[in-house]
């Protein structure tokens, strides 16, 4: 007989007149590890929330343990024992390691903290699980994989029995999220459930007993292991089907090249990327940070040599390269301005007279509508659904048309049908004759998309 | 009088609220006046009733009154009838009188449409006279057998048991033993039609198995879905069709999922369905009439009905990839515990 740790049956919320969450029923077992796969966001953060603290209703029950927490009549407001693992950490920077594990949780009640004995408490439950982890290390010091095992600690030993991981793969490498994984295994066996959110079909279903499938706030499907009908969904789900129409000229020379570049956190890296390819390189934080660096010629390797369209150069113009940035809908658009001015941002240099002529405008306008659709002649762009400003700042580099374009993690931490829209802009910079390098910590996010993979020794 | 009924009725908390605020507001104001000589704050006193008022008002009559009108809004959208019939703060005592009233024409109502199918299988056996239909039957088998027609004995004993078990025996709870056995009688009669095309799998726990097999469960709950999703979504698939009945056992409930790896729903016509089943079993009816899904709605009410809202069946499907009929069950490992579970729900519903 199984524990049924949590379970929600017929929620619905509502939030200003929209619906969140749709007739979810869902349960999960304890010592389970449960995924869900998210086709878009709707109703994601709801759930989520709804799992750890118990906010009203519209309709429907929340049991944990087979208890009833919450239901649409009355809502305690009160914590359930579930934790979220995320890339905004939940630990206290400026505190060390022992101390969030130990201290900050509501049933510490002694007065005299024994700092030492703390620390080699957590360093022998470190030791035990496998994790070389210092308890008196400070967590500001900590690297994402290591907050997140210390995050897995924290949960467990405040007395949490589901733990909510959220797109680990966005933020941590293969290795590390193996590692997680194998965290996961050991404290599933000891009775904690997992729910595991991520939009990647492939990493739930090596690793998940049950998924299901979550698209505009209502569970669509339900899989078992081994059952792979609800995996491929996504995949038959994808309303605009991706044609194969990339033709990667590798007759001439690379569009960008680095051969045996060496920086402080690459050693010897020697890749070359083709007018209309795509190549991703899976590669550490820190990795990727050198090699957008080099891209936007802020540094010059200590060693080793780069080339633009076969160019060598010790260090590239900036501007010769175009980078697209992690979460671009945040940090690349400007509010102020209009979706046209927006696109030709990074034109003026190549045409000086552009903001001048109405003519150009207009043309410009006509060229990317096909793709832009009616938002090309927005003037307030700030009200734009994502998917439009993801349109603009790829359309804005494919305006530019660079002779490469580095993005980073591109596909994480998004859901799969912005997914599917971003594989089409790249496809459509690919068929322009853009080389694409896409840097990203892990294989699953890109391994069925790019032309090649590769990856740096660390990973 | 008006103290105890304050305990329950919202339009009594409110009359009590303005007794309390009258008689407060006349004292405070008395003391300002006669305090007033000696401080000015004194006359700040009548101002902090309103505020003790208000703030009393909230928590005994405001958030009551919101969960009522909750309860009798959901009521109206067709969500629930338990929870409403069970108010816990009515409006009056004229309100709750006339909420127990319409409970009674609901449980009339429910009752007489319950006992509809009931009567329906009285009237089929009375116009079929069961023993000389099972001696029929036994009667081809034997030629069959004589005749050396081994599938046709076959599949008129399967035919035989499947209505011996439907028609005759009219104990409205089986064991779920009894009624996978019921659906693999129900198979073998499908089988012959569709041939090894069609597979069924049973799977559970092997350390479940015994009080699995034990649960008490409503009478016909399996058969009517497995034939669903026969007919309805694999009927229509051309390749291999594969039926998985997976059997759950929680410390509370039985949850067994029907799935098929048949052609599946549209979503529009899952959320309607689903929206149905998680409705009011008096609010189905209309569906009934016009539209597919009658047997898993039917299943679904006599499940609400007997056991309670928080239990019934809950539909995952996607166009395409196979269709999951999720029923959610009270643990009852035998007769009187179900009938212990169906009390409770009857209980609740007069009290």
């Amino acid at each position: 007989m199984r524990e049924e740790l949590f379970r929600m049956e017929r929620v619905s919320c509502l939030e200003n007149g929209a619906t969140l969450l749709n007739n979810v029923n869902l349960h999960i077992f304890s010592g389970e590890i449960m995924g869900l796969l998210c086709i878009n966001d709707v109703g994601l953060e709801a759930l989520i929330g709804l799992m750890c603290v118990n906010t009203p209703l519209h309709f429907g029950r929340v049991y944990f343990f087979e208890r009833l927490v919450n239901d649409y009549k009355h809502s305690g407001l009160d914590e359930n024992p579930a934790a979220v693992i995320e890339r905004r950490s939940r630990l206290v920077d400026s505190l060390t390691v022992s101390d969030n594990v130990f201290v900050l949780r509501g049933s510490f009640h002694e007065h005299i903290i024994s700092r030492r004995e703390m620390d080699r408490r957590f360093e022998a439950y470190a030791r035990e699980l496998g994790v070389p982890i210092a308890g008196d290390c400070y967590v500001d010091q900590l690297s994402a994989h290591e907050r997140c095992v210390v995050e897995m600690l924290r949960a467990v030993n405040t007395g949490k029995r589901l733990i909510i991981l959220r797109d680990l793969s966005s933020f941590l490498g293969d290795r590390e999220l193996a590692e997680i994984q194998r965290l996961m295994a050991r404290y599933a066996g000891r009775g904690v459930s997992f729910l595991y959110v991520c939009s990647h079909e492939k990493e739930l279903s090596a690793l998940c007993d049950r998924v299901a499938v979550l698209e505009n706030g209502k569970i669509q499907k339900l899989a078992e292991r081994g059952g792979q009908a609800a995996l491929s969904l996504p995949r038959r789900r994808a309303r605009e089907p991706r044609p194969l129409t990339r033709e990667p000229d590798w007759q001439g020379p690379p569009a960008l090249s680095f051969s045996g570049v060496d920086t402080p956190n690459l050693r010897g890296l020697s890749l070359s990327v083709y007018p209309g390819e795509c190549v991703a390189l899976i590669a550490q934080e820190e990795e990727a940070g050198d090699v957008i660096s080099l891209a936007l010629g802020e540094i010059q390797p200590r060693r080793g040599a780069l080339s633009l369209a076969g160019k060598q150069a010790r260090r590239l113009i900036a501007g010769s390269v175009a980078v697209i940035d992690e979460k671009p809908e945040r940090r690349m658009v400007f509010p102020d301005l209009s979706y046209l001015d927006n696109l030709c941002f990074w034109a003026d240099k190549r045409m000086p007279c552009l903001w001048r002529s109405r003519r150009i405008l207009r043309s410009v306008a006509q060229e990317y509508y096909p793709v832009a659709g009616e938002s090309i002649y927005a003037a307030d762009i700030r009200y734009l659904p994502i998917k439009e400003l993801y349109t603009l700042i790829y359309c804005r580099v494919a305006f530019a048309h660079p002779k490469a374009v580095v993005c980073l993690k591109p596909f994480d931490a998004i859901d799969l049908s912005l997914r599917q829209h971003v594989m089409g802009l790249i496809d459509m910079l690919c068929e322009r004759g853009i080389a694409v390098l896409i840097l990203s910590p892990s294989v699953s996010a890109t391994s069925f998309f790019a032309d090649r993979l590769l990856t740096t020794p660390k990973n | 009088m008006l103290l105890h009924h304050a305990k329950r009725y919202i339009s009594a908390r409110i009359a009590l609220l303005c007794t309390v605020f009258a008689g407060l507001f006349i004292l405070a104001l008395l003391a300002a006046l006669y305090w007033v000589q000696k401080s000015y704050i004194a006359l700040l006193l009548p101002l902090c009733v309103p505020v003790l008022c208000a703030l009393l008002g909230y928590e005994y009559v405001y958030k009551p009154y919101k969960e009522t009108e909750k309860l009798l809004t959901l009521f109206a959208a067709g969500y629930t009838v338990e929870d409403t019939l069970d108010m816990r703060y009515p409006l009056s005592p004229g309100t709750e009188a006339a909420v127990g009233r319409i409970r009674d024409i609901f449980v009339n109502r429910e009752f007489i449409s319950a006992s509809k199918r009931q009567a329906q299988y009285l009237a089929l056996q009375n116009q079929i006279n069961p023993h000389f239909l099972y001696n029929t039957l036994e009667g081809i088998r034997s030629d069959a057998i004589v005749a050396g027609a081994q599938d046709i004995a076959d599949m008129t004993e399967a035919l035989s048991t499947f209505f011996r078990y439907t028609i005759s025996n009219l104990e409205n709870l089986v064991s779920l033993e009894e009624e996978l056995h019921n659906v693999e009688n129900y198979f073998r009669i499908q089988q012959y039609r569709f041939g090894e095309r069609l597979q069924m799998r049973v799977e559970f726990d092997e350390g479940d198995k015994q009080e699995l097999l034990r649960c008490h469960l409503l009478k016909l709950t399996l058969q009517p879905i497995v034939e669903n999703a026969i007919i309805h979504g694999l009927e229509q698939k051309l390749a291999d069709g594969l039926l998985r009945i997976r059997l759950e056992l929680t410390v509370t409930r039985l949850l067994i999922t029907v799935s098929d790896n048949g052609v599946g729903m549209p979503e529009q016509k899952v959320d309607e369905l689903n929206a149905h089943l998680n409705a009011a079993y008096f609010e189905t009816a209309k569906w009934q009439s016009s539209h597919g899904g009658i047997a898993l709605i039917n299943v679904n009410n006599r499940i609400k009905l007997l056991f309670g809202e928080e239990y019934g069946i809950y539909i995952y499907s996607v166009e395409g990839e196979g269709k999951d009929v999720r029923v959610t069950l009270p643990r009852a490992l035998d007769d009187i515990e179900a009938r212990r579970v169906a009390e409770g729900t009857a209980r609740r519903g007069s009290v």
